[in-house]
């Protein structure tokens, strides 16, 4: 008696095991073989970064601090208003404190509480005068308020920088305020821009001026993978480099700005999150829970290579359109899925894009993935046999270039649905014959 | 032999071949720039209040809004809670050196821009003496184009309009929650002189901007 178990096959096995394995090879070999007279030769693209220090993202910090601003064109300031920039800041919104604004002086009602607070009065009053402007004062000791009305001279133009509508002011100053409004108003009755023309924006704001890359993590409380993610980010040197050079947040569930700003961009179920963006916002790299490395090493070769990817970009072709409109990239903001839309490596099953535009600028619904100047139809993602039925259904086209199209993983599931075909009808046939 | 073989063969031909990618990445053009660059969510904008002494509290009322921008809710609700009425320069630093804020902010006394541009390019914000004894949260310089990319028809504080290729400073004024003010540049820095010319920003990373692709393979 022996302790071990012996397969064996019958001859006609092995005859049905060789059918299917030949038959794999040939659809294969089909996939891969073009009809084309000339064959196209496929060339493998590799991606140039450009000067990219990717081994030392520890130094990745491209923002400024105000020690390290260049060498401005220093714009001359003006003289600063040292009994202002002392004085006690406390405008508040006091209801009913309103003054309403039209653009004819017209009596203006204005209100102003607590009465035995405003000590200004005899100055008040002297502006006025020297203003031109009559005022009347009624008070009402039993709602604790005054009521003043400023008459303008006629023909006056109210144009202040405050808002034509409402003006709130309340306090001690409150009063003189006005005035100095009403004065800014009557002498300045022309728009204040300043000398009339318009002034190049200033070398010290030119558009070259970056500030820092964007790191947000998203992790969820009392989640072992969310504590790890944060511990790769707290104990491994580079990434620990990586997050201090950058303006990193964190962003729970309960985050009231996440709450705000982010949740249809990044699903509680995908935390935890990692969203690497360059300054303005765009991703450089992000992954969510279900493509998330398996190591912190791992997450650090994938930031490396999302880094030399989008560096790699910056010298690219910008993506046109023959009818004009371009799409920018912004993501869509309802039912955006993150790890189909914007994994960064090269996979050909990546076809179901996500990019929606704002109503403008950029507008338009017209979008070109395939390049070639017409606005796509509604495209749906391949799926399994859909290349097959393409072929078949569809009008011939120079672009077909295979005999089968389809995928090395899809002529594998169909040899194994044969397997298991082949060896249920084989048991089958062997439990019907006894 | 011939069994191991064929085994061999089977698997080969069952496993298939991942395929060779062939496109290339293409620069999508950048959307419009958020503005303004430090956008707080209007809910989260603080309206200025009267303190225990009957003043206005402006200038807590703007240092909170800049740290929820900061996204420290925790620290502006503690703040809100504990100061109000009218503030000067060095008050407000001393307040915040007391709570351990000391070596954690930014200040300026002399209407420098460059204070500003900082602000912008970190996209911190600031909080800053802007009209007539008052104070505000300035939310960064933001391109004409940009402002109009997000407000259609908008028109800067002196009812001009916006010019696309202008800057114009980003104004949050906590007696209007929920509403940006937009000045333009030179402008602005004139009349900030005017008002004092303090400007005050606390270290802290901002709230990141919305992300967007830079980039699509074809």
């Amino acid at each position: 008696m022996t302790n071990h178990i012996e397969f064996k096959l019958s001859a006609g096995s092995w005859v049905g095991l060789a059918v299917i394995a030949f038959s794999s090879v040939a659809m294969f070999a089909c996939s891969m073989v073009a009809l084309h007279p000339a064959p196209r030769s496929q060339q493998v693209v590799r991606v140039q970064p450009a000067n990219c220090d990717c081994d030392n993202l520890g130094n990745l910090a491209s923002g400024v601090r105000i020690g390290n601003l260049p060498a401005p064109v220093r714009e001359s300031a003006p003289p600063v208003n040292s009994t202002a920039r002392d004085e006690v800041k406390q405008q508040s919104n006091c209801i009913p404190c309103q003054l309403p604004r039209p653009a004819i002086a017209v009596s203006v009602p204005l209100s102003v509480s607590n009465y035995a607070n405003w000590p200004a009065k005899p100055e008040a009053e002297a502006m006025a005068k020297q203003l031109g402007a009559t005022l009347k004062v009624v008070s009402d000791p039993k709602a604790n308020a005054i009521t003043v009305y400023a008459q303008l001279p006629s023909g006056s133009v109210w144009n202040t920088t405050n808002s034509p509508n409402t003006q709130i002011y309340s306090g001690v100053n409150c009063f003189l305020a006005v005035l100095e409004d009403m004065r800014r108003g009557i002498a300045s009755p022309a728009a204040t821009t300043p000398g009339g023309s318009v002034l190049p924006l200033p070398p010290s704001v030119a558009s070259t001026a970056k500030g820092r890359h964007q790191l947000t993590l998203f992790l969820s409380a009392n989640d072992p993978e969310s504590a790890k993610v944060l511990e790769w980010f707290g104990k491994h040197p580079q990434l620990k480099a990586l997050k201090e050079s950058c303006s990193s947040e964190i962003f729970t569930e309960e985050s009231p700005m996440y709450k705000a700003k982010f949740a249809s961009v990044v699903q509680p179920k995908d935390f935890p999150a990692i969203l690497f963006c360059d300054s303005d916002g765009g991703y450089i790299y992000a992954v969510g829970r279900p493509m998330l490395p398996p190591d912190s090493d791992s997450l650090l070769a994938d930031i490396r290579a999302g880094l030399k990817l989008a560096q790699s970009v910056e010298q690219a072709p910008v993506m046109t359109a023959k009818n004009g409109e371009v799409n920018s990239g912004v993501l869509k903001t309802q039912g955006h899925n993150w790890d189909e839309a914007i994994s960064y490596q090269m996979q050909l099953n990546q076809l179901n894009q996500q990019s929606q535009d704002p109503p403008s600028p950029f507008g338009g619904d017209c979008v070109d993935r395939d390049g070639d100047g017409q606005c796509d139809t509604d495209r749906q993602p391949w799926g399994q046999g859909q290349r097959i039925n393409d072929l078949l259904n569809r009008d011939k086209e120079p672009s077909n270039e295979a005999v089968i199209w389809a995928s090395g993983f899809e002529i594998a599931q169909v040899i194994l649905s044969l397997v298991v075909v082949a060896l249920v009808a084989a048991i089958a046939y062997k439990l019907l014959r006894k | 032999m011939i069994r191991y073989l064929s085994l061999a063969v089977l698997l080969l031909a069952a496993c298939g071949c991942s395929q060779v990618d062939t496109r290339k990445p293409y620069a999508l053009p950048r959307p419009a720039a958020e503005a303004p660059v430090c956008n707080l969510p209007p809910q989260f904008h603080q309206r200025n209040k009267l303190g225990r002494l009957g003043q206005g509290s402006c200038v807590h009322a703007s240092l909170v809004n800049h740290l929820r921008w900061l996204n420290q809710f925790e620290l502006a609700a503690q703040w809100w809670a504990k100061y109000g009425d009218g503030e000067t320069a060095s008050g407000i630093r001393r307040k915040l050196d007391a709570a351990g804020l000391g070596d954690k902010y930014y200040f300026t006394e002399k209407a420098d821009p460059r204070f500003l541009d900082w602000c912008t390019i970190n996209r911190v914000g600031c909080i800053l003496w802007w009209k007539p004894s008052h104070c505000c949260t300035f939310q960064g310089f933001s391109r004409g184009a940009d402002i109009l990319a997000y407000y259609p028809g908008a028109r800067a504080t002196d009812g001009e309009k916006i010019e696309p290729n202008l800057q114009y400073a980003a104004i949050l004024d906590n007696n209007y929650p929920g509403r940006i003010e937009f000045t333009e540049r030179t402008q602005f820095v004139r009349l900030w002189a005017g008002y004092g010319g303090f400007g005050l920003a606390v270290l802290d990373n901002p709230t990141p901007s919305m992300p967007f692709r830079i980039y699509e393979l074809r």
